[in-house]
């Protein structure tokens, strides 16, 4: 029996919790109104409920940009482009397995996925100390994980910026249609203090996300890039861009960050170990990080069965809403969280095993395609580049 | 019964408006309470339709609107009360559309041919309804000097123009301008005419500029009615998000060439593929969304209704919705018969 203090400590735990989840939402629905962006009632109402991903069905993807040609696509089940970029300067961890998840449904849905591993942003942003030590990052961690999450072979092209020069000659001819100003009103100065970092983010960028529409690879052709919410003024400039270059803008995306481990308002980052949860890591070490994570709920019991508690800022939760599969089970649990029915530690060991079976299931894919990696890279000659 | 009479239950039952939410659907209760607003305000009861035509064929959304002001009729009729319904051919206003003599011709022969089958319609089906030509209604009535009262105070209203604007399509809007929006006053100016004009959704821009000019000139004001959009057939889950002006107004209903969707639509006397139609058309559960195959169903019952001489519109139950199936069962079983029955008259 709690005392009565403790007690009013605990509702007054509860408010600040729907404080952050409020505090969230309206972070979000601003950003997107702010940024033009369209919310995806429209197109869930729409689309069938069996061709949504898990991300658009449990609203880990939050807006769009011109989502309307992809969808149309996959209507009428032809091909579209996916582009999703990874800085490899780190291992993956689950954040990673979301944004993934996301790329593998939209294939199934018809999209042929490029990823650019991105090891010279690395080296420009000072995350790396040599172009060597980027690339070995990527082909000995990053590459094998990206390969692990179940791409098909045939319509998954992966490259390494440094090592597909391709990149660069159509990054140069890019450059003809980008301005200086325009890259500091969308990157600002501070990303911009060497020649490196112009040359990364002014037309590598670019030429990552319109490279798949060259005619080696079928000419214009509709286009999808998830992104995070801050990242809309990138996909802005690509937009620009193409328009100036007779390709179909990209469309965009947007999705939530899998949330730190340490709380709702951060997101997993690679660089901080408690925050994340990394996909090789062993069982222990995922459930030790899973019974630490911050929760929706108060900390005395009888309030929280009273009170419920608040799933939507839960990392437990989060690894469930982002990752499980089953939308039944994943509302079940969600709903028992509202009323109070299920108790922390129970949600941490549902999540505990189901994330523990997900990263031995990956690391198994992983191993089996370890001499399979280099059909997944990207080698196509660009000899229109030289020609336009 | 969600949104058959769009605008009246606007007026009279609010909808929830979002994407998902169920609306308030009309009941017969609310239709007899659109009736007696009607009843309330007019003494005199002079409905009409008016629509102009392509080369394609009658479409049956056409008959929508037919059966429709009919249903309408039979309810606003009373003895001792003046109630007059008249389908307008537009055989003018589509003759002023193209410039072509050859294309006059035709479209002149179309019009007779037009007429002449309505007349089968209103004998087979007894409708209380007359049909004419625009061309006829001129000649009987001083529309021309109303056409120039409707000009002369429209024209110097900008919001008159941009009303007036929003009635054309974009590649067509020059030629509007340079006609002084001929087109548009002619029509707003046939419907002062009038007190009830039923016609689809985008006819609120040409209602609410003739309201605009009807107030200064002191002439009858019209209550329109708007009935659902039409909508294409055998669409992808897609068509309504990459055509959003076509999930707001729908296609033109009585031009069956409509954004050049002439293969999905129902035109009277055709081998329409319905059933391969039907199949091809995606529908959702959510009774927000565009549902072509509904719009046909009320058709169908309409002209059930009217055959059976029974004045009521047809309402569904909410339930309507949730079986995407059966709907499309029922409702070709239904389109088909009344087909056969429209292609033999």
């Amino acid at each position: 029996m709690n005392s009565p203090q403790a007690i009013a400590e605990s509702k007054k735990e509860y408010q600040v919790k729907q404080t952050i989840k409020t505090r969230l939402e309206s972070y979000y629905l601003d950003q997107t109104t702010k940024n033009g962006l369209s919310n995806l009632k429209k197109i869930k109402a729409y689309m069938p409920l069996e061709l949504q991903p898990l991300h658009l069905r449990r609203n880990v993807t939050i807006a769009h940009l011109d989502l309307e040609p992809i969808i149309e696509k996959i209507a009428k089940k032809q091909e579209f482009i996916v582009v999703s970029g990874l800085n490899p300067s780190s291992p993956l961890h689950l954040g990673h397995q979301a944004l993934f998840d996301l790329l593998l449904s939209l294939q199934h849905l018809g999209a042929r996925v490029f990823v650019p591993l991105t090891n010279d942003e690395s080296l420009v942003d000072g995350k790396v100390d040599s172009l060597a030590k980027s690339r070995q990052i990527a082909r000995e961690s990053i590459l094998p994980d990206i390969v692990g999450f179940g791409f098909d072979v045939v319509k998954t092209h992966i490259f390494i910026d440094s090592e597909y020069p391709e990149l660069y000659n159509f990054a140069m001819h890019l450059s003809q249609f980008v301005s200086f100003n325009q890259l500091r009103q969308v990157f600002g100065a501070d990303s911009l203090l060497t020649p490196g970092q112009i040359f990364y983010r002014g037309v590598v960028q670019m030429a990552q996300i319109l490279l798949p529409q060259l005619p080696e690879f079928g000419g214009p052709k509709a286009t999808l890039i998830p992104v995070g919410i801050d990242q809309h003024p990138y996909i802005l400039l690509a937009r620009d861009v193409a328009k100036k270059i007779g390709m179909i803008p990209p469309s965009e995306l947007v999705i939530r960050f899998l949330p730190s481990l340490l709380g709702p308002e951060d997101k997993m980052s690679a660089s901080k170990p408690n925050t994340a949860i990394y996909l090789d890591d062993t069982s222990q070490i995922i459930r030790k990080k899973i019974s630490h994570a911050y929760t929706g709920a108060v900390s005395a019991l009888d309030v929280y069965q009273d009170l419920g508690g608040v799933p939507e800022i839960c990392s437990a939760f989060a690894l469930l809403n982002f990752l499980h599969p089953d939308d039944k089970f994943v509302n079940d649990i969600k709903l028992r969280y509202q009323h109070g029915q299920i108790t922390m530690s129970e949600l941490k060991e549902i999540t505990a095993s189901f994330i523990c079976e997900l990263v031995e299931r990956h690391q198994l894919v992983r191993q089996e395609n370890i001499n399979n990696l280099d059909n997944y890279i990207l080698t196509t000659p660009l000899a229109s580049i030289l020609h336009i | 019964m969600f949104g058959w009479i769009v605008q009246l239950v606007r007026m009279l039952v609010p909808k929830t408006g979002d994407i998902g939410s169920s609306p308030i659907p009309p009941t017969m209760t609310d239709y007899n309470l659109i009736i007696n607003e009607l009843k309330k305000s007019l003494v005199h009861r002079r409905c009409f339709y008016g629509e102009t035509y392509d080369t394609f064929g009658i479409t049956v959304d056409s008959l929508k609107y037919y059966l429709f002001l009919s249903l309408l009729h039979q309810n606003l009729a009373r003895p001792g009360v003046s109630c007059e319904s008249v389908v307008i051919i537009a055989d003018v206003a589509t003759g002023i559309n193209q410039s072509s003599q050859k294309f006059a011709t035709a479209i002149s022969q179309i019009s007779q041919d037009r007429l002449n089958y309505c007349q089968k319609l209103k004998k087979y089906y007894h409708l209380p309804i007359n049909f004419v030509l625009m061309s006829d209604f001129f000649t009987a009535n001083p529309i021309l000097q109303r056409v120039e009262s409707f000009k002369k105070v429209g024209r110097h209203n900008p919001q008159v123009i941009e009303l007036l604007s929003k009635t054309v399509l974009q590649n067509k809007i020059k030629q509007e301008i340079e006609s002084g929006f001929h087109y548009g006053f002619e029509e707003i100016a046939t419907g002062s005419f009038f007190d009830i004009k039923i016609g689809p959704p985008r006819e609120q821009y040409y209602d609410q500029a003739a309201a605009i000019i009807s107030r200064e000139l002191r002439v009858n004001q019209l209550s329109s009615i708007y009935l659902s959009p039409t909508y294409p057939l055998g669409q992808d889950f897609s068509y309504f998000l990459t055509h959003p002006e076509i999930e707001e107004f729908g296609l033109t209903p009585y031009k069956a060439g409509s954004n050049q969707l002439q293969d999905f639509r129902i035109i009277i006397g055709r081998d329409n593929h319905l059933a391969q139609l039907f199949q091809d058309t995606y529908l959702t559960t959510n009774p927000t969304l565009p549902n072509p195959i509904l719009d046909l169903l009320f058709i169908t019952d309409m002209a059930q209704k009217i055959k059976n001489n029974d004045p009521a519109f047809p309402v569904y139950n909410a339930d309507i919705y949730s079986d995407v199936d059966s709907l499309k069962r029922l409702t070709l079983e239904k389109t088909t018969a009344l087909l056969v029955e429209l292609n033999n008259l």
